[in-house]
């Protein structure tokens, strides 16, 4: 945390409070990046240096790169939050536990009058749902594979990985499999496995994804698990598909209320968005109009 | 190890398609993971701290959908295959009713404190809960049966709806209550199909020897169910107490045996800390200070430990029992729970969103707090646990036989599998051969098992076998615990089995510390020291065949940061000196358990 903002520490224990109502919201340090104070407390200003920071947050917690998307997402939500950041403390929310309590609660309140739990819709406009939102409702992906495993017990990581390289290319379609790799704990061939079942079982690695992308009845890899290094030969794969509305009935409905809870707090948050000026110097003016 | 007998089985997947199936081996257990301890806004405690999930809630996050909890999206990385939620059966879901502004406890001081859903109207509400529960007093206004009976119907549906029989089990299950004087006697109670018309309660009757009589009507109507209690460790030393009963009574071989028939299983570890062993118990156990909670329930007093209260003793003082009574009540196998007040099994240490409600969200207070309601700080508060099952298959049925048969284990939140097999003639060639498992399930016993009766002049020989957690830590070290009992005098033994890398024990025996990769600052660790895998076969040294012993197994992961420490860095806060920075992630086995000759098992 960069020592020059000495008003740090006594915002981020009001960064908590401010958690309750936002709804949704996924950046928790975001309030930590609060720059000194905009000429006017109803202006919110974005610069390129606050874009980078975020972007280093985002990296820090993901260990990914934001893209220019995700870039924007988290500028989209920096404001969200300073807005309601700004609202809270025009409450006086800093002032007292009582009073912090007392004021969260009505905060609270004020956003649920808007985000009320919505009446059970009738089929007909679960149906409308289920076709304009298909991407929600699809049977997983499957893949059937065989792998071959390298451990990093008997070398370092970097060596099992080197071994798999090795091998991959001397193996032939006659290549005695019985005498490449490391015996592997589990099973040596999986069938018909989503991408949740592969993180189950070798953990959020490339092996996850990676079945789902090789050439089938191909030798490939090398593959990363939570246990090692791996070759892997696809035997068989499915594609998502979109499951027919009467077997999504549930999804669909859970769906549609969990949007309907979100457009709720969307309303909200334009009608608070309403009452602030935002500059954002970190793009042209001409791209920053809404 | 030299095998290579995944590449055969390899081949074989091949020649299946010409040869059919009748080559197949008999299915092969494998592990599952699941919790078996979890509170919803059902339980009324959870309600007032603000949870809001449902079972439903519980049972999609569990197969690794996203849920709200607090106003935040939690998810778990790694799905769970089976899961029970446990609220508590004293006016289960009855509660919730208060936020229904016409329901049935509209115009109570429930219902106004309630009414509008505020954190302070719930803090009042939980405070005069915490009072009557500290009392076993009734509340007038929930005993109301017609409304705890629609409650119970509803939570029930959600089990069933979610039972996906070969993909996800869910369990019809509930939490009995018990803890007269803030003394922990709690147990859970969970139906291998069917579920009961009503669950039994605490405000029936706090003393277990009534919950065995509910058990008992329960399987003469067909239903069938186990108990498994949990948090000796906060039981002022009821729990595993030798002396009397609840009521005072001394005890009986009935009593034993009505206990060791309903309760074959007991949790290791939950949020509420371990109930392992306490290190002033096993002072030469190196590993025994973890994620230890010395609290009573819901007070901030110290609970009394010296006897009844942590299972390794419970061990021995099973055995002593034994020699006297001829039954042996403490023959329990090992499982662990969550026990989170939040409707959502996050245990995963790096994905840990808090556990009960209002009192420990994620926050910079939620780190720096040093008490809390019931005395421990929130950061003491642990991200555990799970129960892995040996099974043949992910449906109620095997699931909850292998509860049954006690072929389980408890981890402390991460996927470690473990496996311990016990016998007199394993050959020392058996773990190099592919079918070793096999051989060992025929050749020896599986965890939870007795040992077969010896040959004259052989001390047991123990296989043992744990693979990482592919989300965790790597692992240090391979142990089998061994309690002996002998003339009512126990004592316990630590011996490494297995490790990783090269180190070599020194002339006391003490194998050197695997070493440690965490920073700090940055809440991260590296996987390169320890071992993916670890196995070993252990022939008992210290076998004393007059003397009954109980061997299980615990696997240990280097250092990783605990949950407080990743909360902490992500939210810029400095450490809780309340809590460890780091933890060593473990798994522990049911036990296998040996009886001399002469001694009634």
């Amino acid at each position: 945390m960069p020592a020059d903002q000495p008003g740090t520490l006594a915002r981020l224990c009001r960064e908590p409070l401010l958690h309750f109502i936002l709804i949704g919201a996924f950046l928790a340090g975001a309030v930590q990046l609060l720059q000194k104070p905009a000429k006017s407390d109803q202006e919110i200003l974005v610069t390129p240096a606050l874009v980078e920071r975020l972007a280093n947050l985002y990296r820090l917690q993901t260990g990914s790169q934001p893209d220019s998307r995700r870039r924007e997402w988290l500028v989209q939500n920096y404001i969200r939050e300073e807005m309601l950041f700004r609202e809270a403390k025009s409450l006086r929310l800093d002032e007292g536990d009582e009073l912090v309590r007392r004021r969260l609660v009505q905060k609270l309140e004020f956003l649920k009058a808007d985000a009320a739990i919505p009446a059970e819709p009738d089929e007909a406009t679960l149906r409308a749902y289920h076709t304009a939102r298909p991407e929600l409702f699809l049977a997983p992906a499957k893949v059937s594979f065989s792998h071959v495993f390298f451990s990093p017990d008997k070398r370092t990581a970097e060596g099992a990985r080197k071994a798999a390289a090795q091998e991959l290319e001397n193996l032939t379609e006659s290549s005695d499999l019985a005498s490449i790799g490391d015996r592997f704990p589990l099973k040596s061939a999986y069938d018909a496995m989503t991408p949740a079942a592969l993180v189950q079982v070798f953990g959020p690695k490339s092996i996850a994804e990676a079945p789902f992308n090789a050439e089938v009845s191909r030798w490939t890899g090398p593959v990363e698990s939570g246990f090692g290094w791996h070759l892997i030969r696809v035997t068989a794969r499915a594609p998502s598909r979109l499951l027919p509305f009467e077997d999504a009935l549930d999804m669909v409905r859970n769906a549609w209320t969990s949007n309907q809870l979100d457009l709720a707090v969307q309303k909200r948050l334009e009608e608070l968005s309403r009452r602030y000026t935002i500059v954002r110097k970190d793009i042209s003016e001409e791209k920053a109009k809404p | 190890m030299n095998s290579r007998w995944s590449k055969p089985a390899l081949c074989s997947v091949a020649l299946l398609v010409f040869v059919g199936p009748a080559l197949a081996q008999a299915p092969e257990r494998i592990a599952f993971f699941g919790d078996i301890h979890l509170h919803t806004s059902y339980s009324t405690d959870a309600f007032l701290l603000m949870t809001r999930t449902t079972p439903d809630d519980s049972y999609r996050f569990a197969q690794g959908q996203e849920v709200e909890y607090l106003g935040h999206r939690v998810k778990r990385k790694a799905p769970l295959d089976f899961l029970a939620v446990t609220d508590h059966a004293e006016y289960l879901g009855v509660v919730r009713m208060a936020l229904k502004p016409d329901g049935p406890l509209k115009g109570t001081r429930w219902g106004d404190w309630l009414a509008g859903d505020t954190v302070e109207g719930s803090a009042a509400a939980y405070k005069e809960l915490l009072k009557a529960s500290g009392e076993s007093a009734k509340i007038d206004e929930f005993e109301n049966p017609a409304l705890q009976k629609s409650a119970w119907d509803e939570y029930v549906a959600y089990a069933d709806k979610y039972y996906a029989p070969g993909r996800f089990t869910t369990f019809v299950a509930f939490e009995w209550t018990s803890a007269p004087g803030n003394q922990n006697l709690h147990r859970n109670v969970i139906f291998r199909g069917k579920g009961p018309d009503v669950p039994f309660s605490s405000k029936e009757s706090n003393d277990p020897e009534q919950l065995w009589a509910y058990m008992e009507r329960q399987r003469k109507a067909g239903l069938t169910l186990l108990a498994i209690p949990h948090n000796g460790n906060a039981s002022n030393g009821l729990m595993f107490s030798t002396e009397k009963t609840l009521s005072g009574a001394p005890i009986t071989r009935d009593y034993l045996e009505r206990r060791r028939a309903n309760e074959p299983l007991t949790e290791v570890a939950q949020v509420k800390g371990q109930s392992e062993t306490h290190p002033l118990l096993s002072p030469n156990d190196e590993f025994a200070s973890f994620e230890l909670y010395e609290y009573l329930i819901g007070v901030p007093r110290k609970a009394n430990f010296a006897t009844g209260s942590y299972i390794r003793q419970a061990y021995g003082a099973g055995q002593a029992l034994q020699e006297k009574f001829g039954i042996n009540p403490f023959k329990l196998g090992l499982v662990g729970g969550t026990d989170f007040h939040s409707g959502v099994s996050a245990t995963e240490e790096s994905a840990y969103p808090g556990s009960h409600g209002n009192q420990d969200p994620k926050t910079l207070a939620t780190i720096t707090a040093t008490t809390s309601i019931g005395g421990e700080p929130p950061v003491g508060a642990s991200a555990a646990a799970l129960t892995g099952v040996w099974a043949e298959a992910n449906t109620r049925e095997a699931i909850f036989d292998a509860l049954q048969r006690k072929e389980t284990f408890g981890t402390s939140g991460g996927r470690i599998q473990v496996r311990f097999f016990g016998g007199w003639n394993f050959g020392s060639d058996t773990l190099s051969r592919p079918d070793w498992v096999r051989r060992a399930y025929t050749e020896g016993v599986p965890m939870g098992d007795d040992l077969k009766a010896g040959p004259a002049g052989l001390a047991p020989t123990f296989i043992v076998q744990a693979l990482k957690d592919p989300d965790s830590g790597n692992l240090d070290r391979v142990q089998i615990i061994k309690v002996e009992t002998r003339g009512g005098v126990s004592k316990e033994q630590v011996f490494d089995v297995a490790w990783s890398g090269d180190r070599k024990p020194d002339l006391t025996g003490k194998l050197p510390s695997v070493g440690n990769t965490v920073d700090l600052a940055k809440a991260s660790y590296e996987n390169s020291i320890g071992a993916v895998e670890l196995m070993g076969t252990w022939q008992d040294p210290t076998f004393d065949p007059s003397a009954s012993a109980t061997y299980y197994a615990r696997a240990i992961e280097i250092p990783t940061p605990r949950w407080s420490t990743r909360w902490a860095v992500e939210l810029g806060s400095p450490l809780n000196p309340e809590a460890p920075p780091m933890l060593q992630e473990r798994a522990w086995t049911s036990p296998i358990w040996y009886t001399p000759p002469g001694i009634a098992r």
